[in-house]
């Protein structure tokens, strides 16, 4: 018994040590305790036909003002905002395509709907339409291009490429102007364990070529066999650094920057103080819930977004929340939501749990005012649906 | 004598541990509809409980057409009928139409989940007495399948 007992103790350390060895510490600014956040808030009344919430969105500044795009399903258009001047300002029906006319108005199934929108200006909107086309369209909804993104998988000069996709909530398609092409992931189709491949691509506008990065998911993946549940994203935010890709996994708190010009990866520590900072891999499933348990018992980490104005880094993510709860249960709604602010440096200068069932996850962005984020939690009581509202939190020292 | 008796007990237990697993969406159905919707399916000689699930492809139109079907056949007038269902998945309620006898239940304040109640496919279940006599996912060609059962042309 004491014997068994033991080996237990010892298989639980040398497990967690496991762990470990892959979360870095994070560093603490010397001026951490300076910070404060201020929160503001804006209000945009909403006309018919567009909505309170968006999931599939792109925010961009234009004249020195900022554009908030997103992707209304239930009237499959895009809906645009001003945020500077709180006014709706148009929307593009997309229906008047055929490609359009047979998607999934819920917002459900993602290959039948948007997956990803990235406005650059009024002329230059990409839509990714169910990771199949990738169009290029003005808000006149002409079209300027319309590549087929399945038809990049294969093998060309001795390399294999999978096909480019991106998702408005993880891996959000970034613009690369200094090469005329769009960063998206690369997926594979490995059945039965993913192999070590460029995750990362470059799609060329000008030739429509695509070049691979020698980005990865990060060792434990691999390890892992990719078995981390529904947490095996790898997270791009759209906004960035210029020279840098900050990128990270949904399943791990470290958080990875690409050097453009030297082509090396740092690796930073963003341990989370209040919550687990690896996802837990899962065990044999025998039904299909053990999905949904795990993926309310882990901690889930979201993309990273820079700040320009202030020169600091964003990353909110959720903790982990036991599933049962006494004779009830309790959802991923019912996890904390917790913002951690860096400095260039990576190091860290605020963390803060944010107010219980207030934001909607997958609802931030990051302009010159500030971070972003969508009151719009299921479960908050104040949520008004006759408006797009969005708290705006401004870090200041 | 020993060996076939150590395999009884053992088949018996697996049996019951089997028995305790399936009726676990049903436990928490039966308390989710007392503490929320006062209501017990034990009261109720014969029932039919469809849970509509929130996921994606879920409501096809043949299921629609099942629902509709069962609940404007007279077969079942006997039947006590539930269909419950996420508020995500709500236009269910309008695809079955009025006068059918069955009673829907929008979970508008989201309360499925807190009883352990998310279901990755719709559920299908008739009882007697509150006890379950059949249960099945009404999915894809599950659908078929339990028409077929029930008599029930698609």
């Amino acid at each position: 018994m004491l014997k068994a007992l033991g080996a237990s103790l010892l298989l639980l350390i040398l497990v967690a040590c496991n762990n470990n060895r892959y979360i870095l510490p994070v560093k603490r600014s010397g001026g951490s305790g300076r910070y404060h956040i201020n929160i503001d808030s804006i209000r945009i009344p909403l006309p018919p036909h567009t909505l309170h919430q968006y999931f599939t969105f792109s925010v961009t500044a234009i004249d020195g003002e900022d554009f908030f795009i997103g992707y209304n399903a239930a009237d499959v258009q895009l809906d645009i905002f001003n945020l500077s001047r709180q006014t709706f300002v148009r929307r593009i029906a997309l229906t008047a395509h055929h490609s359009f006319t047979d998607l999934d108005k819920k917002d459900q199934d993602k290959s039948r709907s948007v997956t990803d929108v990235l406005m650059i200006n009024f002329d230059s909107i990409f839509i990714n339409l169910g990771n199949k086309r990738l169009l290029l369209i003005d808000t006149a909804f002409n079209r300027k291009l319309d590549i087929e993104l399945s038809s990049f998988r294969g093998h060309e000069k001795g390399r294999s490429y999978g096909m480019p996709i991106s998702y408005s909530h993880s891996f959000k398609m970034t613009w690369y102007a200094s090469q005329h092409s769009l960063l998206m992931h690369q997926v594979f189709n490995d059945r039965a364990q993913p192999a070590r491949r460029p995750a990362f691509v470059l799609l060329n506008l000008v030739d429509t070529s695509i070049k691979s990065l020698p980005l990865y998911y990060s060792d434990i993946f691999y390890e892992r066999k990719g078995n981390m549940g529904m947490l095996g994203q790898i997270n791009v935010g759209e906004q960035q650094q210029q020279g840098h890709l900050t990128y990270n996994f949904a399943y791990e708190s470290n958080i990875y920057q690409y050097n453009e010009r030297t082509q090396y990866v740092t690796v930073y520590g963003g341990k989370s103080s209040l919550s687990r900072n690896i996802v837990q891999p899962m065990g044999e499933i025998t039904e299909d819930a053990e999905w949904r348990i795990h993926f309310i018992e882990n901690p889930q980490f979201f993309p990273v977004l820079y700040d320009a104005q202030r020169h600091l880094y964003y990353r909110l993510h959720l903790r982990e929340i036991n599933y049962e709860n006494g004779k009830y249960f309790h959802s991923v709604l019912d996890k904390a939501l917790i913002l951690m602010v860096f400095n260039e440096a990576f190091e860290l200068v605020n963390e803060t749990m944010l107010p219980a069932n207030t934001y909607a996850s997958y609802s931030w962005f990051v302009t010159s005012k500030g971070l972003y984020i969508s009151p719009t939690h299921r479960k908050n009581e104040n949520d008004d649906a006759s408006a797009l509202r969005f708290n705006i939190l401004n870090i200041q020292l | 004598m020993k060996f076939i008796y150590a395999c009884c007990v053992i088949c018996c237990l697996f049996a019951c541990h089997r028995a305790k697993e399936r009726s676990k969406e049903k436990e928490r159905l039966d308390l989710y509809l007392s503490e929320v919707y006062h209501t017990n399916l034990h009261d109720y000689p014969r029932s039919i409980v469809i849970l509509v699930s929130g996921g994606c492809g879920s409501c096809t139109k043949k299921t629609i057409r099942f629902i509709r079907k069962m609940a404007r056949d007279e077969r079942f007038n006997g039947y006590t009928k539930l269909l419950i269902t996420p508020p995500n998945n709500a236009y269910v309620k309008d695809s079955i139409g009025e006068s059918t006898g069955v009673r829907v239940i929008i979970d508008e304040h989201e309360n499925l989940d807190k009883y352990g109640i998310n279901l990755p496919k719709n559920l299908f279940m008739e009882c007697a007495k509150g006890e379950v006599v059949f249960r099945d996912w009404l999915y894809l060609e599950k659908v078929d399948s339990i028409a077929l059962k029930y008599g029930i042309t698609l």
